[in-house]
């Protein structure tokens, strides 16, 4: 095959060398509108405290003993661009108490250790947390990492709130206490998932045009691959046709047969069971041979990516709990978050605008913030109250009744409108319609 | 030709293209590890960083992708030569080399974290559209569609591995660079200059790093962890080409890519590095490659 | 030679049992939370660096598929937890077994062939890493992909009680890869494969059942591996395959081991207690990035001033006493040094 094609092949590398040449001064688009500037839209905003219930003492100086809360998070390794993220937060955050004069007047601090991303290191983590005597802890970044770190936390009877753990279906126990409640409103354990999807199916449904086929492509990875089961099960029960189910190794960088077997099958609805930069290197593979997917739904995707991928990314649904606008973003809480998140953000080098990763860290700092204030500072109290008790965060209002402390359906589906990401359903919290006409 | 073949033909030669990729981060490893005894781990840390480094010259300074490599080839020259000369002032014996360019792969995974941010970085929707509209092939196959950057991954392959096979077997240096890899203290005593010729070696050989970590910044959004998704691709090619040679090594990259794409085009993706490598397997237990390793063998015991 | 009467290697095989007991008698009961589960970690990684230089370093065959067989003993142990009621022993020993029979397949296939010697082993055992993980991910029987969730499988058995147990088990695994490695050290197996490192057509001409000792030595290593990652199961609670076998594992074995040095048995131990001792200490100075910097850069600065890694570094008491073996190992290895 090479021998036959190399005197075409050559054409066409000479061809593109010059191409390229040619645009050797225009090789490079002068982007200044880019991502890093759609954080500059952002009003000013007042400083506001942080959780219901509590005041904002600007400019007073908080005193006595500190309020240390300690986390493990993979701020170096595979896991590191989300858990650095999650850091972001949790640094705004304390700084966000202390400006307004602290807990209960004592000031607030944060102390982090790096796991690795080893979830064997997250167990020893807490432990010599917990050791040295912090007074709470936050939970870290991914399900193994929040499972690994469950015993050492849940054995020394601390409260353990987490961002976004992604492995529900196990109990941790009464003291966990979730922001993104993927089980929300789930009585059967084994069906942890269907609320998740039962919102996409609603959402779909929602257009007035459901799609009656659709192509599944998931990556091997514990969250994406129990949607991806739930998912198809009700889309199924919907009517829909399931003409593609397929995985892929996690880490794969050539989507080509991939995005060649969606191509042939042409399905109303694609569904990206992906996390990470695999959206962008699927629509490498798209771009390559020239196809558009009529509509597509991408479970866990790095927002920077879709960001990255511009007018192409027009129309895609993702799985969402928060994005920032009204009726959740117009609160106060989110405005001042909003605007410091992304200064902090743009600092550490991660995507200055807040969506469901960075309002769920807040969330779970809402959680246990409001808990200390409620119940002081003590573990034993903090985790009575909260069971018995509702909790105002800026994703909404988060109750610990269900199995696993999952409490209500917060499950959100996101669409990218005019380049902006908006919560399209359910309607309580959507910004638009969804536009959905596959 | 039929929409399926058709299918295979596009995906192979998308397969083939993207090994064309690895087979420039090959090279330099292949040519350390083969002449220079060093199996250096950091030379996939220096392509990650040439990628982040054009990243930074074409955002920031706007700069043509193709004109940084003007500033990242003499730079990673220097380094690689820099590299080389720690390990001639050690006397490093391979264990100790294998020690240091580990090392050396975590500190830059940490350093570009720190410079660039663990985020993804995607250097593609800075580009015009030169670089990322796809080109059809001409008549009689104008189905089949291939994207800029992945000819310009082509055309750096080719014209890198060709010129270091070229070198190697046909100049002065390069036979001199053969004969040291047989006995250093002979080739000595036959009047070769080992220790520039090392020193050049290994700076040449992070010069194609460069060009390689170009390439990676235009074709894939960067992340500090990239290299480990590289690692078994490209650590299994050297060694399948036979180390020291590069076209074995470029060869080889591109047909355990074509391997893997066709299989996801019919069967479970999520089976395909296990088919791959067990093809691997299957290949080695064949006989075709006896020659080729029994010569590599050979020349070792001849050492 | 006569190893069994040799007085050093029983006082050094009662020092390592006697250093095991104390540690597994005092760390649970006196030691904090912490101290036992880094503790537990401190043993793994231990045991881990010792099995690895049991084949790679005595025989300079440089495997990177360590971190499967230490998968391997974590997935078993989860399987047999998951699918029927047997004790944590039975578990244990599976988890070692099937390490150990993978490696003997992929031995006696890799090794009939002089044409797989050196690196190219290299590779096969890094593709053997790719398929098993493909494997695993692949076959619900033993993940399929969600994760296995181990914690409350072991709940109510005397393994996942505490971790002290946990360390109790993880710590005797790392004593009894000890005993191997220094019964290699001084035995004529130990010399035989030392013999394969430094020429292994010499040693075959020697008439050194070349053969037999790499693939039984191969299989050993590895089922030592899957022993220690046994307790791991238990330890972690929740076993992914992206977090059981990252490639992060063999790389930190191998340097660990190569940082100890290999020309003396408990090499490879001052290596992993530097390396996890360092790591720990370094995490909490602010900058995670930069504790990474650190420890990489001091790892060049160690291996720059100790070429032969630490233990390497340290002079020999009683030079002759075991002179036909250790002797010899010295020398080959300066010498060896360039031929590769």
């Amino acid at each position: 095959m090479l021998t036959t094609s190399l005197p075409r092949l050559r054409g066409l590398a000479a061809t593109a060398c010059a191409a390229l040449v040619l645009s050797a001064c225009g090789g490079v688009v002068d982007d200044e509108g880019d991502d890093n500037d759609a954080a500059a839209d952002l009003p000013d905003a007042e400083l506001v405290a942080p959780v219901a219930g509590m005041t904002c003492d600007e400019g007073a100086t908080p005193t006595g003993e500190p309020i240390v809360v300690g986390g493990s998070l993979s701020l170096t390794g595979p896991l590191a661009p989300t858990a650095t993220l999650h850091n972001a937060v949790a640094g705004l955050v304390t700084d966000w108490v202390n400006d307004c004069g602290g807990l209960d007047g004592r000031p607030l601090e944060w102390r982090v250790l790096d796991d690795q991303s080893t979830p064997g290191t997250v167990t020893s983590n807490y432990e010599r947390l917990i050791g040295d005597g912090v007074d709470f802890v936050m939970g870290p970044y991914g399900g193994a990492a929040t499972l690994a770190g469950a015993g050492p936390v849940s054995r020394a009877g601390y409260a353990y709130p987490t961002a976004t753990n992604g492995a529900p279906d196990k109990l941790i126990g009464e003291n966990h206490f979730p922001a993104w409640q993927i089980g929300g409103g789930v009585d059967d354990p084994a069906r942890m998932f269907d609320a998740q999807a039962d919102a996409v199916v609603a959402a779909l449904e929602s257009s007035g045009n459901p799609p009656s086929t659709a192509f599944f492509a998931t990556a091997k990875f514990p969250t994406t691959l129990s949607y991806r089961g739930a998912v198809v099960e009700a889309l199924e029960e919907a009517g829909t046709e399931i003409t593609g189910d397929l995985e892929y190794d996690l880490g794969t960088t050539d989507f080509s047969s991939i995005a060649l077997r969606i191509q042939t099958a042409d399905p109303d609805l694609v569904y990206v069971g992906g996390l990470g930069a695999d959206i962008t290197n699927l629509y490498q593979a798209f771009d390559g041979i020239g196809y558009e997917p009529r509509s597509i739904y991408v479970a866990l995707p790095a927002p920077p990516a879709v960001a990255d991928l511009g007018d192409k990314a027009e129309g895609m649904m993702i799985s969402s709990i928060y994005e920032h606008h009204e009726p959740l973003g117009g609160s106060p809480v989110a405005q001042y978050f909003a605007k410091s998140y992304s200064e902090v953000a743009e600092e550490e080098g991660v995507f200055p605008l807040v969506e469901t990763q960075a309002a769920a860290g807040l969330a779970a700092w809402q959680i246990l913030l409001t808990g200390i204030l409620e119940a002081g500072a003590d573990n034993a109290a903090v985790i009575e109250w909260l069971n018995a008790n509702e909790v105002e965060t800026v994703v909404g209002t988060l109750n610990f009744d269900g199995y696993n402390n999952y409490g209500a359906d917060i499950n959100r589906v996101a669409q990218v409108q005019d380049g902006t990401r908006v919560l399209v359903w359910p309607e309580d919290v959507s910004g638009a319609e969804i536009d959905y006409n596959p | 030709m039929s929409v399926s073949s058709l299918a295979l033909a596009q995906t192979l030669l998308n397969g083939a293209l993207l090994g064309c990729l690895f087979g420039s981060i090959a090279l330099g490893l292949s040519v350390k590890w083969g002449h220079l005894g060093v199996a250096d781990f950091f030379h996939l840390s220096l392509t990650l960083l040439g990628a982040y480094l054009t990243y930074s010259l074409v955002t920031e300074q706007l700069w043509d992708p193709l004109l940084t490599l003007l500033v990242t080839v003499p730079v990673f020259f220097v380094v690689g030569v820099a590299v080389q000369w720690l390990f001639l002032v050690l006397r490093a014996e391979p264990f100790t080399t294998l020690l240091i360019t580990f090392a050396l792969f975590i500190v830059t995974e940490s350093v570009a974290s720190m410079v660039w941010s663990p985020d993804l970085l995607n250097l593609r929707p800075r580009l015009s559209d030169g670089f990322t509209t796809s080109l059809r092939f001409p008549e009689p196959l104008p189905q089949l569609a291939v994207q800029p950057v992945d000819l310009l991954a082509l055309v750096c392959a080719v014209l890198m591995v060709g010129v270091s096979a070229w070198a190697l077997r046909r100049t002065r240096a390069g036979r001199a660079v053969q004969a040291m890899r047989q006995d250093a203290d002979i080739a000595r005593t036959l009047g070769v200059r080992v220790v520039p010729i090392t020193l050049a070696v290994s700076g040449l050989a992070a010069s194609s790093a460069a060009v390689a970590g170009m390439v990676v910044s235009l074709r894939m959004p960067l992340s500090p962890t990239l290299p480990l998704q590289w690692i078994g691709i490209v650590v299994v090619a050297t060694m399948l080409g036979g180390l020291g040679r590069p076209l074995g090594a470029l060869v080889a990259a591109v047909v355990l890519m074509m391997i893997q794409n066709a299989w996801s085009l019919w069967f479970p993706p999520q089976w395909a590095p296990a088919v791959t490598f067990g093809v691997l397997f299957l290949f080695l237990a064949a006989q075709p490659v006896r020659r080729f390793v029994s010569e590599a063998t050979a020349s070792r015991r001849l050492a | 030679m006569t190893p069994f009467r040799d007085l050093s290697l029983w006082r050094q095989f009662g020092a390592v049992v006697l250093c095991a007991l104390l540690a597994m008698a005092l760390v649970p009961s006196f030691g904090s939370d912490f101290v036992i589960a880094f503790g537990f970690q401190f043993v793994t990684w231990i045991g881990l660096a010792l099995s690895w230089s049991l084949f790679s370093g005595n025989s300079g065959y440089a495997s990177f598929g360590h971190g499967v067989f230490f998968g391997i003993g974590v997935y078993a142990t989860a399987a047999v937890l998951r699918h029927t009621d047997a004790p944590f022993a039975v578990a244990l020993v599976v988890a070692g077994l099937v390490a150990a029979a993978l490696a003997l397949v992929v031995g006696i296939a890799v090794f009939s062939s002089p044409r797989f010697a050196g690196d190219l082993f290299g590779m096969i055992t890094l593709a053997m890493a790719f398929i098993v993980v493909a494997v695993v991910s692949n076959l619900a029987f033993l993940d399929g992909g969600t994760g296995v969730f181990v914690r409350e499988l072991a709940a109510d058995t005397w393994i996942g009680e505490s971790t002290g147990h946990q360390f109790v088990v993880g710590t005797a695994i790392a004593a009894a890869t000890a005993g191997v490695a220094i019964a290699t050290s001084t035995t004529r197996w130990g010399a035989a494969l030392r013999s394969i490192r430094d020429d292994e057509a010499v040693a075959e001409s020697l008439g050194v059942p070349t053969y037999r000792y790499k693939v039984l030595t191969f299989a050993a290593s590895a089922g030592l591996a899957g022993l220690a990652g046994a307790p791991q199961a238990v330890f972690l609670g929740y076993v992914e395959v992206g977090a059981v076998f990252t490639l992060n594992i063999p790389l930190l074995v191998i340097m660990m081991t190569i940082l100890g040095g290999i020309t003396r048995w408990w090499g490879p131990l001052i290596g992993a207690a530097s390396v996890v001792l360092v790591r720990e200490a370094l995490l909490d100075i602010g900058s995670p990035e930069l504790s990474q910097i650190i420890l990489g850069l001091a790892l060049v600065v160690v291996i720059a001033l100790m070429p032969h890694g630490i233990s390497g570094a340290i002079p020999r008491r009683r030079p002759t006493a075991t002179g036909t073996t250790t002797g010899t190992t010295t020398a080959t290895t300066a010498t060896t040094g360039g031929a590769r």
